[in-house]
């Protein structure tokens, strides 16, 4: 048998050398051999060491021996504002990498460290440290981290806090500077059973010293969220609240509140707000919803099913109680959503259903003053506009009426609709010619006209549409592309293509993102994919599933209650006002339309 | 002079970083905020020390706190003495036993090359090293010196890996020079078994007498055939020929020349002009001829193979009853005693006889006779595993034994019945006829025959029903004449002899002493001592010991036990049992090929 040829070169690699040697310099140490400097600490100790040693183990000692000082060559070193008990652990440390580590020494043994730059020990004491958080010292542990950069221990520190906020002493919170209690409230992690209680966080802080932090007032009131402060709260407290009354940024904030519990704040279009995103402590959840659709055998179905994509999970909601039929148009009205019209095939509806979030149940509402189908809804302004090639109407959920509004300029068969800067678009071809075409209603002036946008994408149908931060978005049906129309600028762009068609899927705006969901994939099957497109990064990406694969579904995004995703052991915030419950929940920024077959 | 550092410093000119709690406000933590009890143990050792030693060799390559410099065959390098110290037994002593008060001193070194140091110092800052072949042998030595152990011990490993048969030789020689024990054992061990290979390479061509000798006098030797080992004595020999003559004789003592091919031995070995011109060297080339005549009869340890031949001496066993009147055994096995192993021969055919006698005759085994008065004879073929039947005995017998003298089959004595036989025939395989020769003084039946120095010995047996013989007959074939000898100790009847060296030793006959005979001095002595008392117990040399197998007890039952007696240390001891317990069953040693197994 034929062996290997044996190689000419062994590359030795010794695992054990470098704690041999280490070993060994400890030893020499031990028997103060080859000792070459005398570090003197504070009280007159005295540490013999070797200068290399030091120097190997700390920039500091380092810098000072390696330098062109008389330090360098000096055979004793006086170090002032280091105790000699911590000196003698760092020098222990220096010889044999061990160090421990106790409730009585973490603190100036991380301040020694520190100051001789021995970062393994600093991390390692900020490592104890983080062990020892709790709500007597958390406060000051993180002022003490951030003042010795320990990023970990900082870290730890704050998210305790967070997370124990409801827990801590008033005393302890209203101690806080302004910078710091601004990061709390701005962090979507602080636990708080419900908004109200970060709203009183700020309150208290200023009343603890009213003559100097009033000034702050607007800034923290910013970092509040409250258009998830329950209505009657906002009336009967904030607005009442003295400090708020006299405050116009105040007041401008709280109209802001309003206006979304009211859906007149079309939060899509608006852009990113953090005060437009619930924390999780509170529960509440934006949503993805879907409505009706048909399956693979081409069955009409009227389950009601909804996406919570901080979680990935599906959960079913009230069935839609009646015969969905085709040709339907739906849309979310603040925190719930309408369906209008449809078809059996024969006879054309006319009826409204409401869905209510908060109760989980649909209502059947004013019917539109004409029954259609293949029409579009949009919400504009707190108001469902239902726009047809031949009438347009307006219904208001107050009055729970509708009103005749100015037909389309030029009648278009099968428009998208959507709601973008105060206006609203349709788009589609004109009747009985293959002209694509878009028009502007505008409210202010009950007018339908032409959008002289250029030459248009080259569409064969109507594309899906909604809005989002101030741009249209036109995802095509027979096309993996899709357009970006910015009416301000009047100007076309595109987005990367998505990663398959969607035939008689579904789009809707969810979380600043777009959702594309199921319809007919590019090998004609039926396909339950939801993928969603990222502005930030301008990237699409696979986000889950349907249920199951479905097609000429609706499907809109809403604010809904789900269990608190508090942390065990948390304590939830008494609230000592505001017993009044009677408000049965937010009224949330309708969601564009949209269109069904 | 004390300094004082901290605060007051000028910051800019040591480069340190500007420390945060210099510039931040350090809020005070409460102490009874903190549990006391808590207690942690934080370890970075061994990524501490990493990084302790790959900044040491920043500092030796920016020769900062260097205080030593070593140079070497004219070469300086910068070192640091605590380094060196805490590695090195070697520095340690060096540097605190020195009285010097110079800050930077200048050591030479001696006896070691520049390159080697560079390599010991890359270990000592790094722990890494490339061992390469130009370069282990320095290295070795240097780590010697300087008593790095991990590092010696890499060296010598990497020379492990690089055994081949042209260097293991020179690395064995190393190896022993520096006392690497584990090194010298696998350089001996690998030369052992490529020796074929071995000898092919000039480091051969090198070796001392002695070193040659402890390679061809083993046992473990790896070759095809003997003929290997007498070609590679051969070129040592002629490698130096005037100085190496004189060494022909000793080193052809541990050749197995009677087991080479006897065409070889003629057509090369004869003719051999050396070997011709050295008298001192014709004693060997007799005993080969010999042993090419009369094959197993003639013993010495040259005729012992190596097992790398694929041969090797076993001991067959063929038939013999599990007790007095039992079952009647077709079993023909041979046993290895070196590898403890039992095989199945071709089966004994005509096996309802029993108390036959058996014999080897060369590498062939023949039985004969058998109860009841069978003149029937069977010799088996070792090459072809099969039985053959061949000539008659001109008188049927049983209870006779057989033994080989000078290339011929003699049998003797026996019971025929009625009486008790003294006769004696002589069987010659080339022409395949028995023929009676001289009888014995007094017929036995039982007795114990064996073959030495040239003559034939009966010991003991029976003459009747009643009594045992103490006479020790001996037959000489040249005068065709029987002589009696010194008579055995007690008289005894169902033993059993072999002879070794020029000795006849005598077991059985429900006697627990194993006697020894010397015929040049006629004169017995009683040597060892069996563990129980057994009678037709089987007797065979096997590897230079004597081996005892079964028998039958005192109280008629037949045992499996072996027992090996080892004449150079007369320690006799136990080894490991027959496959069944047997008795009256023939023994005999044969050389078998490994390779090929028989299976009935």
């Amino acid at each position: 048998m034929e062996r290997p040829a044996p190689l000419a070169v062994l590359p030795f690699s010794d695992p054990a050398h470098a704690l041999s040697l280490l070993r060994g310099l400890s030893q020499l140490r031990a028997e103060r051999k080859f000792l070459d400097v005398t570090l003197e600490a504070a009280g007159g100790r005295d540490f013999p060491a070797h200068r290399a040693v030091l120097a190997a183990a700390s920039p500091y000692f380092r810098a000072m021996f390696a330098g062109q000082l008389r330090e360098s060559r000096a055979e004793r070193v006086r170090l002032h504002g280091v105790p000699p008990d911590m000196l003698q652990l760092l020098l222990d440390f220096s010889y044999t990498g061990r160090v421990a580590v106790s409730g009585d020494n973490a603190e100036p043994l991380l301040r020694a460290a520190d100051l001789l730059q021995f970062p393994a020990v600093k991390e390692a004491c900020g490592a104890f440290l983080q062990q020892q958080l709790d709500l007597a010292n958390c406060l000051d542990m993180q002022d003490f981290a951030e003042a010795f950069s320990c990023s970990g221990l900082a870290s730890a520190a704050q998210r305790f806090i967070l997370r124990h906020v409801g827990e801590l002493g008033a005393e302890q919170l209203e101690r806080l500077p302004l910078a710091r209690l601004l990061r709390y409230l701005r962090d979507d992690g602080l636990c708080v059973p419900k908004e109200e209680a970060a709203y009183q966080l700020a309150l208290r802080w200023v009343r603890a010293d009213p003559p100097r932090r009033a000034p702050h007032w607007p800034q923290l009131l910013e970092a509040v969220r409250l258009p998830f402060v329950r209505r009657f709260y906002l009336l009967a407290h904030v607005e009442a609240e003295p400090l708020v009354a006299r405050c116009p940024p105040c007041l401008r904030l709280l109209r802001e509140a309003r206006d979304f519990q009211a859906a007149r704040y079309d939060r899509h279009d608006r852009g990113p707000c953090p005060r437009m995103r619930p924390r999780p402590s509170t529960g509440l959840a934006e949503i993805l919803v879907l409505v009706g659709g048909c399956d693979q055998d081409c069955d009409e179905l009227v389950t009601v099913d909804c996406y919570n994509p901080q979680t990935g999970q599906w959960r079913y909601l009230a069935e839609f109680p009646d015969h969905l039929g085709g040709g339907y148009s739906i849309v979310a009205l603040g925190n719930d959503i309408y369906v209008t019209g449809g078809s059996d095939g024969s006879r054309l509806y006319d009826c409204v259903w409401r869905y209510n979030s908060s109760v989980n149940e649909w209502t059947e509402v004013a019917p539109m003053l004409k029954a259609r189908e293949y029409h579009s809804s949009s919400v504009l302004d707190g108001l469902l506009y239902v726009v047809a090639a031949d009438s347009t109407e307006r219904y208001d959920h107050a009055t729970d009426s509708w009103e005749a509004l100015q037909p389309m300029t030029y009648p278009m068969d099968n428009c998208s609709t959507t709601a973008c800067r105060g206006r609203l678009y349709a788009i589609g071809s004109l009747a009985g010619k293959e002209t694509m075409v878009i028009q502007c209603y505008d409210p202010d002036t009950d007018l339908w006209s032409l959008v002289n946008c250029g030459q248009l994408p080259p569409w064969s149908f109507a594309p899906k549409t909604v809005t989002l931060n101030g741009l249209m978005y036109f995802v095509r049906d027979d096309s993996a592309e899709v357009d970006v129309y910015n009416p301000t600028k009047d100007e076309w762009d595109k987005i990367p293509s998505m990663n398959q068609v969607h035939v008689g899927g579904s789009l809707a705006v969810l979380g600043g993102k777009l959702y594309v969901s199921g319809g007919y994939d590019n090998t004609f099957e039926l396909s339950d994919v939801v993928e969603a497109y990222d502005p930030e990064t301008r990237a699409w990406s696979v986000v889950g599933r349907l249920p199951e694969p479905t097609f000429w579904h609706g499907s809109v995004s809403i604010f809904r209650q789900f269990m608190p995703q508090t942390p065990a052991g948390g304590r939830g915030f008494e609230l000592n006002s505001g017993s009044n419950d009677v408000d049965a929940g937010y009224h949330r920024l309708p969601q564009n339309p949209e269109e069904l077959h | 002079m004390v300094l004082i550092l901290g605060r007051r410093l000028n910051r800019e000119d040591l480069g340190v970083r500007d420390s945060p709690a210099t510039k931040r406000k350090v809020f005070e933590m409460d102490p009874k905020s903190l549990t006391g009890h808590e207690y942690f143990d934080f370890s970075s050792g061994s990524s501490h020390a990493e990084n302790i030693l790959q900044i040491f060799n920043e500092f030796r390559d920016s020769r900062l706190f260097t205080d030593v410099i070593i140079c070497v065959e004219g070469k300086e390098f910068p070192c640091h003495r605590a380094v060196l110290s805490a590695c090195s037994s070697y520095f340690r002593a060096m540097f605190c036993n020195d009285h010097r008060e110079s800050r930077e001193m200048l050591v030479e070194i001696n006896g070691i090359l520049a390159e080697a140091m560079e390599c010991f110092l890359q270990y000592v800052y790094t722990g890494k090293v490339k061992i390469t072949t130009e370069n282990v042998q320095y290295l070795f030595e240097t780590s010697s010196l300087f008593q790095i152990s991990v590092l010696r011990d890499a060296c010598a490993k990497f020379l492990e890996e690089q055994l081949d048969p042209c260097n293991c030789l020179g690395i064995q020689r190393f190896a022993d020079t520096h006392s690497l024990k584990t090194l010298f054992t696998k350089c001996k061990t690998f030369a052992l078994q490529t020796f074929e290979d071995v000898s092919q390479h000039e480091e051969f061509l090198e070796l001392d007498k002695d070193e040659l000798i402890d390679y061809i006098c083993s046992d473990e030797l790896v070759i095809g055939k003997e003929e290997m080992v007498f070609e590679a004595v051969m070129r040592w020999v002629y490698r130096a020929v005037d100085l190496r003559r004189p060494l022909l004789h000793e080193l052809l003592t541990h050749v197995r020349l009677p087991l080479l091919h006897p065409n070889y031995f003629v057509q090369t070995v004869e003719v051999d002009q050396l070997i011709q011109n050295s008298p001192e060297c014709y004693q060997l080339l007799h005993e080969a001829r010999r042993y090419h005549i009369l094959g197993n009869e003639m013993m010495s340890p040259r005729t012992r193979p190596r097992r790398s031949t694929g041969y090797s001496e076993v001991i067959v066993v063929v038939g013999g009853c599990e007790r007095v009147g039992g079952f009647n055994l077709p079993y023909t096995e041979c046993y290895d005693p070196v590898t403890g192993e039992w095989k199945s021969l071709a089966k004994l055919p005509e096996f309802t006889k029993s108390e036959y006698a058996v014999c080897a005759l060369r590498n062939d085994i023949l039985v004969s006779g058998g109860r009841i008065n069978s003149r029937d004879v069977w010799i088996y073929n070792s090459q072809l595993n099969i039985w053959i039947r061949v000539a008659s005995l001109n008188k049927g017998r049983w209870r006779h034994k057989m033994a080989v003298l000078l290339g011929k089959v003699y049998v003797v004595g026996g019971y025929d019945g009625q009486n008790r036989l003294s006769s004696v025939e002589c069987y010659d395989s080339f022409s395949n006829r028995w023929t009676e020769v001289a009888p014995l003084k007094e017929a036995v039946s039982s007795p114990a025959v064996t073959s030495c120095i040239g003559k034939l010995f009966v010991i003991g047996g029976g003459p009747d029903d009643n009594t045992c013989s103490d006479k020790v007959q001996s037959y000489d074939p040249e005068t065709n004449s029987w002589l009696l000898r010194a008579a055995i100790p007690i008289a005894k009847r169902c033993i059993t002899a072999v002879s070794l060296n020029n000795l006849i030793y005598v077991a059985g006959g429900l006697t627990k002493a194993v006697y020894c005979y010397d015929p040049v001095e006629d004169y017995w002595m009683h040597v060892q001592n069996t563990f129980s008392r057994q009678e037709n117990c089987g007797m065979s040399v096997c590897n230079g010991k004597i081996y005892i197998l079964g028998g039958r007890r005192e109280n008629g039952e037949a045992t499996d036990t072996i027992l090996c007696y080892d004449p150079a240390t007369s320690i006799i001891t136990g080894v490991a049992a027959m496959p069944r317990p047997v008795s009256y069953h023939g023994c005999v040693t044969i050389h078998r090929y490994n390779e090929k197994c028989f299976k009935l």
